[in-house]
């Protein structure tokens, strides 16, 4: 913790709620793809579809949209066998990270359970499906089949968008060049937007002042220092 | 128009709706009062666009008419006119201009047409209920002070008024942050206030009600929905809108397990703190509590001018502690307490502090500590 010595006004730790309704969705050619089959639902071209995209891309945020759409349920990929065993399929299904902690057989089941019950299966990953090592060729099959759609690294539109509704998130006015000045100095990652958006307003709230470019310029050092530092302990994963 | 009342009457009228006009106003009819005389009675409107208040007064009305001249500027007239006087308002023929007319004084004011005049309109209300202005007093004086003042934070520059459910009963909340101490008051649910939005009342409106209901046993009449707000208080109407932003979820910092519990004559600590607070800065105005058994000793260092340090007596017997406060936030709190003591409640230095009433078990306040 950077520590001038003066005295800092610690602020309360009021919180926030993220949203995740499609009004609050911001489209760019980064995802366009993805939101246009997420919005075409139930006019799916395949029983799974997959959406694969980095970190903070809004994944999840696609699947909230869809699954109070769909009336769809998200289980967990340890809780597949439960699922598939108890009854016939009822609702769609959302499955977050699916790669993590795959369960293969189980998530073969489910595959089949939605295409008997003629619904669908939505999966959400970091990773396109060829690349989970999976083993089980009937399911690798499967996944084949499913319409796979990919959400890009963010484009400046699409980070610019998003900063702005993070902020909104956080109910405070922030004027469009803070905003293109923190579209230019951050590194191009969603997660990295989330970051020093929260910094930044917790600057503003410590000093009550509003979210200017010379704030915003101090918390991007900092957030560059703060890496530094984290490179120089080789840590990471 | 042309009606005759008691200056008295009107200066009373106009001090309540003035004030909502603001002194700069970029479209001219919003620096205007409305009158508008009809039966027996004088009607006066002021409006800010968010904020409208209305209040009528008994009058001779020779001949019934509405017209708006500078609020501002009538107001100092009649302010200025002897005591006891008669005052009549008359409008020209064409309407063009009203004349103020008492004893040997005369003005003559340009109109507006009250045509112009804009309207509030408050739509349908949910939730219609009564309030004893002493009660509504004390939600606001309790809370008014820890309301954010920075613009860009639009959603913590009010109070927030809600319902809520505790300990079986069921209490009417007011809540203020703004981000570094937050204050909390709260009363026994008006019958009619079950299930009513969460609203936040701005600033602006809060500190007209509040001049409002500094009246005795007045049963104020609260008709609120999502978007707007009235009240009634006698024969004034004060409507409002409200600010379109989601209070945060204040519960989260308001801090349930803190078990150092410092208790301290509350006057003895605030005038030890105004007074070693003297040597600090303007900006980061810092002042340590070393707390340990029986003791708090305050200190304040500005590296500009020097130091001080101030030792007091107090009732504590956990783990000594060291913590940083703004020194004007403890005397803001302080000053809201109305116990001979004031009790802290603490954690550790980074921690949010609870802060308790000992003579007002509705009201609590938690404040930010400073890194020191």
């Amino acid at each position: 913790m950077a520590n001038s010595g003066k005295p800092r006004q610690i602020p309360l730790d009021l919180g926030h709620r993220p949203g995740h309704s499609r009004d609050e969705l911001v489209v760019s050619d980064a995802n366009r793809q993805a939101v246009a089959l997420i919005d075409a639902w139930p006019d799916w071209p395949a029983t799974v579809v997959v959406l694969a995209g980095p970190a903070g891309s809004g994944k999840s945020h696609l699947a909230a949209i869809w699954a109070a759409n769909a009336n769809a349920v998200f289980i967990e990929p340890s809780e597949i066998e439960a699922w598939v065993e108890d009854a016939p399929l009822t609702h769609p299904v959302v499955i977050d990270d699916a790669d993590v902690q795959l369960d293969e057989n189980g998530l073969f089941h489910l595959i089949n359970a939605a295409r008997a019950a003629g619904t669908h299966v939505l999966l959400t990953s970091r990773l396109f499906p060829s690349a989970w090592g999976v083993r089980l060729p009937d399911l690798a099959s499967r996944l084949k089949a499913a319409a796979t759609v990919e959400i890009l690294e963010p484009d400046d539109l699409l980070l610019a968008a998003v900063i702005t509704k993070l902020f909104a998130d956080r109910q405070v006015e922030v004027e469009p060049h803070v905003v293109q000045f923190l579209v230019r100095r951050i590194e191009r990652s969603l997660s990295t937007a989330i970051d020093v958006v929260d910094r930044l307003d917790r600057a503003a709230l410590e000093q009550k002042t509003r979210i200017t470019r010379s704030l915003a310029a101090h918390a991007v050092n900092a957030l560059d220092l703060g890496q530094a530092e984290l490179d120089l302990d080789g840590g990471g994963d | 128009m042309r009606v005759i009342l008691e200056r008295s009457n009107l200066l009373k009228s106009l001090n309540h709706v003035h004030r909502v006009v603001e002194r700069r106003n970029t479209i001219p009819i919003l620096s205007n009062v409305l009158l508008n005389a009809s039966g027996a009675i004088l009607e006066m409107k002021a409006t800010d666009l968010d904020l409208e208040v209305t209040e009528a007064t008994p009058a001779n009305v020779e001949r019934a008419g509405a017209t708006t001249v500078p609020a501002h500027l009538l107001y100092d007239i009649v302010r200025k006119l002897p005591e006891g006087a008669e005052v009549m308002l008359r409008t020209d023929e064409d309407g063009n201009a009203m004349s103020v007319i008492s004893g040997r004084s005369s003005f003559r004011l340009q109109c507006l047409p009250q045509s112009d005049f804009p309207e509030l309109s408050a739509g349908s209300f949910s939730h219609i209920f009564r309030i004893d202005s002493a009660a509504l007093k004390a939600l606001i004086d309790k809370t008014q002070f820890a309301i954010s003042t920075e613009e860009t934070r639009y959603y913590l520059n009010g109070i927030y008024f809600h319902a809520i459910e505790t300990g079986g009963k069921l209490k009417l909340r007011s809540v203020a942050t703004d981000g570094h101490r937050l204050a909390r008051a709260e009363m026994e649910a008006p019958a009619g206030s079950e299930g009513m939005p969460g609203i936040i009342i701005p600033r602006k409106t809060v500190s007209e009600l509040q001049k409002l209901v500094d009246v005795p046993d007045v049963a104020v009449a609260t008709e609120l929905s999502d978007t707007k707000i009235r009240f009634t208080i006698g024969s004034v109407v004060l409507t409002s809108k409200l600010i379109d932003g989601t209070f945060p979820d204040y519960q989260r910092v308001i801090p349930t397990g803190n078990d150092k519990a410092l208790v301290i004559d509350r006057q003895t600590f605030a005038a030890a703190v105004d007074r070693v607070s003297t040597i600090s800065s303007e900006r980061g105005r810092a002042v340590k509590l070393s707390i340990s058994d029986g003791q708090v000793t305050l200190a304040v260092n500005n590296p500009d001018s020097g130091s001080a340090t101030e030792e007091l007596a107090a009732d504590y017997s956990s783990d000594p502690i060291e913590i940083g406060f703004n020194a004007r936030y403890l005397l803001d709190v302080a000053a809201q307490l109305s116990g001979g003591d004031a009790r802290f409640m603490l954690a550790d230095a980074g921690s949010p502090t609870l802060i308790q009433d000992t003579a007002d078990e509705n009201a609590l306040y938690v404040l930010m500590p400073m890194r020191v």
